[in-house]
């Protein structure tokens, strides 16, 4: 086959086509959210109001950005431009349909945000986030210079742009990875299309991210490797392989390759004091993400792609640091709380997978689906570790270490996805490379006569590279939105909690079935909430009854959020919240305020306590 | 000293933490200025350097142990 034969006719890849493409799937994404029909939302969530217009659109994305891939010529703009609207298409759809913002903690920290704002300090013994208060104070910060009164107006399009400013730092890390650009703008695309985890919402854990992944771009960009004189021979291998091993332990790094600055020491100075200081602004906003950041520059560091110890050190010392002092009030006397899982992996992986698989056959189809996409990533990155030939093996490491926090921690059952997610822009570098792997490194390949990777017709290349991105972006938009059904809210829901705020005093307390509700933004501290169905026993409708005429709050919000909840994850049979609004009112409750999908009752003056 | 010493609390407590901290941090400040401006440091120094850095860290990491035993 000659070169000339396995290159893709011209008119297909005509510079213009690809913006031609882009845009009418961005028009398509406008006729597709203008038309749907929040109201109409099925179990599957956000997947069932777009209709197929939505779905062309994305087809003609996916289509647009393999040919400005693979183009001869291809511009960074249009990539830019073409990967902001497949942004769009998998991050903001929920925004735009949704009347309001989607998730109940995203209301509840925007209420932590507000507290801070308005007394200007933590409310110690409240709630752990209060002890990594960085990101609520920023997000103070941020309402104060914008002249608002609280962060709800940051909530609905949040997740859109916090994603799009991971672009930056994900495309210097790319370009950084030592792959080459195509398969590394496969790999940006791919980040997107496969990310599932909803954690991009108005929280420190997406700020965090934010800050991990710039830590690590500065890292990649500014002590890049270089080529010393690299000994031969029998003698010279082993000196080299000796070398490798015990390089990050040793003063003297001189064999072999080796990350220095590339630039002055002046500038190569600040960058490292801008790193430590991510790494302060994340000790003292996140749980979990600062330890994420220590792993990633250990495994920097072990694989010579950090040539310095010091911020790996500085990184430790201001996360143990802010653990010891600054969030004492979080593990004083409750030190099981953060030691007690270490070493228990099996109970671990049971509570961040099996626990999930739970649930109406929709909602166990969505949970399957985001296992599967995990998996087939997982995959595709295994086979890039085995075919790829590269000067490092930084991005394995970079993609392995986050699973060293399953070891140490659940996370509430939620450690795993964080794990994925961390990982995330290194395990789509390693899947690109499979799909287009590197041949010049100095790492032999584990499997070297495997022919995996395109040497396919080019037209064929094309196809696979477009069904590829079709297909992963097609189904993490669906799974992400799988929820919607319970986790995005009406502004019937939104009145019933205002009006509920509106007539409740201090120390009363708000009572539900489960906190799928726009709640928290308001009174943080000086009112109390009851979750019946998150009591400690099995949630069957019965102990949901039993636990709220126990407790007895002084309103019950009742809505389709919740409702939804008990038919998609719990199996409660049709109409449920209607018996059981029946019963409240048998017993000592009133309806005092009823919208479409929300009613919130009182209990009667005369059985308050 | 040997009063701060007497008693595990003391020890224990956030500034003993933070003092071991903000040493360890301005010796590896140190280190990483020395090493990227390329002052002509004998051997003998900057090993005197990374051994009181190395000794540092594991002060302060004694330190937040001892404070885990005994506030936690």
């Amino acid at each position: 086959m000659t070169a000339n034969s396995r290159r893709p006719p011209a008119n297909l890849l005509d510079s213009g086509g690809s913006l031609l493409y882009g845009f009418a799937g961005l028009l398509l994404w406008v006729v597709s959210v203008t038309t749907a029909d929040f109201s109409k939302m099925g179990p599957m969530g956000l997947v069932t109001v777009v209709g197929v217009p939505f779905f062309i659109g994305l087809a003609l994305v996916a289509v647009s950005l393999t040919i400005e891939i693979n183009r001869i010529g291809s511009s960074d703009t249009r990539l830019i431009l073409l990967t902001l609207i497949l942004v769009v298409y998998i991050f903001g759809t929920s925004s735009a349909i949704a009347p309001v913002a989607s998730l109940g903690d995203s209301w509840l920290h925007a209420g932590i945000t507000k507290y801070i704002l308005s007394h200007g300090q933590v409310l110690n013994g409240y709630d752990a986030r209060f002890s990594w208060p960085g990101g609520f104070t920023l997000g103070a910060v941020l309402v104060a210079f914008a002249g608002k009164v609280n962060a709800l107006g940051f909530l609905r399009w949040f997740p859109l742009i916090i994603e799009m400013m991971y672009l930056a730092p994900v495309i210097v890390i790319v370009r950084y990875s030592g792959v080459h650009r195509k398969a590394g703008w496969l790999a940006v695309i791919l980040f997107y299309a496969t990310d599932w985890i909803y954690q991009d919402y108005f929280s420190p854990q997406a700020l965090n991210y934010f800050f991990m992944l710039v830590v690590i771009a500065l890292t990649l960009a500014f002590l890049q490797p270089i080529r010393d004189s690299i000994p031969t021979g029998i003698f010279g291998q082993a000196q080299r392989i000796i070398a490798r091993i015990s390089s990050p332990f040793s003063r003297s790094r001189a064999l072999s390759y080796e990350s220095v600055p590339v630039e002055s020491s002046a500038v190569t100075l600040a960058v490292l004091g801008l790193a430590a200081l991510l790494c302060l602004a994340s000790a003292l906003s996140h749980q979990l993400t600062p330890y994420a950041i220590i792993l990633a520059l250990s495994g920097a560091y072990l694989t010579r792609r950090l040539g310095r110890p010091e911020l790996v050190v500085a990184a430790g010392l201001f996360t143990v640091g802010w653990l010891s002092i600054g969030a004492t009030d979080f593990w004083l006397g409750h030190l099981s709380t953060i030691f007690g899982s270490v070493g228990q992996l099996s109970s671990t992986i049971g509570s961040n997978v099996t626990q999930r698989v739970t649930g109406s056959q929709s909602h166990r189809l969505i949970v399957n689906s985001r296992i599967l996409i995990t998996a087939a990533l997982y995959i595709v990155a295994g086979i890039g570790v085995l075919v790829r030939r590269p000067y490092t093996r930084t991005l394995e490491a970079l993609a392995a270490a986050p699973f060293l926090l399953v070891v140490a921690q659940s996370y509430g059952g939620e450690a795993l996805l964080r794990v994925v997610l961390y990982g995330l822009p290194f395990t789509t570098l390693l899947a690109a490379s499979a799909i287009m792997p590197h041949q010049s490194g100095i790492f032999n390949r584990y499997l070297a006569r495997l022919r995996i990777g395109f040497r396919l017709r080019s037209v064929t290349r094309l196809i696979v590279v477009a069904l590829i991105i079709f297909g992963f972006a097609a189904a993490t938009f669906a799974v992400r939105g799988g929820n919607d059904a319970y986790e995005s809210f009406s502004l019937g829901e939104l009145a019933a909690v205002n009006y509920t705020y509106d007539h409740i005093f201090k120390g009363q307390t708000i009572g539900m079935v489960i906190p799928y509700l726009p709640l928290g933004q308001r009174d943080v501290g000086s009112v109390g909430y009851f979750l019946a169905a998150d009591a400690g026993g099995t949630p069957t409708i019965p102990y949901v009854r039993s636990e709220l005429l126990k407790i007895r709050p002084r309103f019950i919000i009742l809505s389709a959020s919740q409702y939804a909840w008990g038919r998609i994850v719990e199996g409660y049979p049709v109409g449920w919240q209607i018996s059981l609004q029946h019963y409240l009112l048998a017993h000592g409750y009133i309806i005092v305020g009823n919208w479409r999908t929300a009613t919130v009752l009182r209990l009667t003056s005369s059985t308050t306590g | 000293m040997i009063s701060l010493l007497a008693s595990s609390n003391a020890v224990a407590s956030a500034l003993a933490v933070f003092v071991a901290m903000f040493a360890s941090l301005l010796l590896l400040a140190i280190r990483a200025w020395s090493s990227t401006v390329g002052l002509p440091l004998g051997r003998r120094a900057r090993r005197l350097v990374d051994a009181s850095t190395t000794l540092m860290v594991v002060l302060f990491l004694a330190l937040v142990v001892v404070r885990f035993r005994t506030l936690g």
